[in-house]
């Protein structure tokens, strides 16, 4: 009889942790889904800060040394054609949506660098939030290790 | 609900999420528009339709931009509506996704 409860008892012990694992193991599948969708979109964000930082180093020598310069104008598929560049007033931005706005090269540096501040905010609250699923992923990594080994 | 009933419906929560994420990134850069063409009230705006920009006025301009944000908030609505559906059913299942 006590043989047979113990048997009971460990068979039930057995399922308890198969669940327990099972349970884990999809946690633990759904933070990596989640740390990776988070690394790509921290990924997409660094490029438009470089791009953005790009262009107003552009902006900057332009004001500078434009006017009157010759540049190649990209007229699509790695081609160019030579133009000058008459005058050095009016800069057209995207602001998003499909739409541009007229802007004096000084403003159109003060909204790029607010953007990038935006972003790099932006960023900032995605690498705390990546923190924070790695630091779980590292808390259940172990536990799932274990629930594994003992169930072999 | 069996295993792979509880992993079809945690995929589907996470593309939902991937979906609504898009969705407020979208709104947000609309805003965004909306809030740099009002705070800078500039000389000329133009609209691109395909390679073509098309100067319009600000208040074409601002409608414009209402009218896709309102096509937006209401997709946003559906698909959030959609997710507490599924994590209705998952409640209690997956701790993860639940929060």
């Amino acid at each position: 009889m006590l043989i047979m409860v113990t048997i009971m008892s460990e068979q039930k012990k057995e399922f308890l942790n198969h669940e327990k694992l099972a349970k884990l193991q999809d946690e633990l599948r759904s933070l990596i889904s989640q740390a990776e969708y988070i690394r790509e979109q921290i990924d997409v964000i660094s490029g438009t800060i470089q791009d953005l930082a790009i262009v107003i180093e552009t902006l900057e020598y332009l004001k500078k040394h434009g006017e009157g310069k010759i540049v190649l104008l990209p007229i699509g598929a790695g081609n160019y054609i030579r133009a000058r560049i008459e005058k050095m007033d009016t800069v057209i931005m995207g602001v998003g949506g499909r739409l541009s706005i007229e802007a004096s090269p000084d403003e159109a540096k003060k909204m790029l660098e607010e953007r990038i501040r935006i972003l790099e905010g932006l960023r900032l609250d995605l690498l705390k939030k990546l923190e924070e699923i790695n630091r779980r992923i590292n808390e259940i990594l172990p536990q799932v290790e274990k629930l594994s080994k003992e169930m072999k | 609900m069996n295993r792979e009933e509880l992993l079809k419906k945690l995929a589907e929560y996470s593309g939902l999420r991937r979906e609504l994420a898009v969705l407020l990134s979208e709104k947000t850069e609309l805003e965004e528009a909306k809030r740099l063409i009002e705070k800078s009230t500039p000389r000329r705006i133009y609209r691109f339709l395909g390679p073509l920009a098309v100067e319009i006025t600000m208040d074409e301009a601002k409608q414009y931009l209402d009218e896709r944000l309102e096509i937006l908030e209401l997709r946003i609505k559906k698909i959030e509506e959609l997710m507490k559906a599924l994590r209705e059913e998952l409640k209690g299942k997956i701790p993860a996704i639940v929060s």
